[in-house]
């Protein structure tokens, strides 16, 4: 049994289309086309099987908390230092998959400041003055 | 290890089932709901990540998870037809 894969972002699946309306046409450049065979090959495994070994799916709990939906990540390629990943998630609907976001360079996840979101468990007697607020259980809408 | 009470006081829910709370130390908390009805609430701070992720890719995932959720993402996409022009 198949999953149905289907983008999460209008801009994804731009990049997809035309991807792959470029390779019909046989005009990929090598970088496009190394990334057009990974991310196919990827997306046809994730397909078929998510937990396919050779894409290493895991949760990562960081951003299923964060998001408040179970984020998968799954790799593109092995053994390879730095390694382009895609994130994804199951649905909308049953036997479905969503593509939440993919890094099409190598270089894109590590682009920037690393976004800190995890929580761990707060030593104790130690806060930061930022976090000496008063703080409210739900937000307040007016 | 028992920890003492540094303050006490009494408090409602308000019409939107919200609590303030007085004097807290950090912005997070890990809510247990305990089975007496008494709710623990654990201080939690941010740390990074144990696997980084850029800004960018972030914020992606966060507008596609908002699309998921409102079921407005992308329609199927064939894969028959790209992975005949796979190389290699």
């Amino acid at each position: 049994m198949t999953f149905e894969m289907r983008m999460g972002l209008p801009e994804m699946e731009a990049l997809w289309t035309g991807l792959l309306a470029k390779a019909q046409l046989g005009k990929l450049n090598a970088d496009e086309q190394a990334f057009f065979d990974k991310w196919t090959k990827a997306l046809v495994h994730l397909s078929a099987n998510p937990k396919h070994p050779g894409l290493r799916t895991h949760e990562i709990d960081e951003l299923t908390q964060k998001f408040g939906v179970k984020v998968w990540q799954s790799y593109l390629e092995n053994h390879t230092s730095g390694a382009r990943r895609m994130y994804w998630a199951y649905g909308p609907e049953a036997r479905q998959i969503t593509i939440l976001a993919v890094e099409s360079h190598p270089e894109s996840g590590k682009r920037k400041a690393y976004e800190r979101i995890a929580l761990s468990a707060f030593p104790q007697g130690k806060a930061s003055d930022k976090e000496k607020s008063t703080a409210r259980v739900g937000k307040r809408k007016r | 290890m028992p920890q003492l009470i540094a303050k006490e006081y009494q408090a409602r829910l308000d019409t939107k089932n919200r609590l303030t709370l007085r004097g807290v130390t950090a912005k997070f908390y890990v809510v247990q709901i305990l089975e007496g009805g008494s709710i623990v609430l654990s201080p939690q701070k941010l740390v990074p990540m144990s696997t980084p992720i850029s800004e960018e890719i972030l914020a992606q995932i966060g507008r596609s998870v908002g699309n998921l959720k409102k079921g407005k993402v992308g329609g199927p996409i064939d894969l028959n037809a790209a992975r005949k022009l796979v190389r290699g």
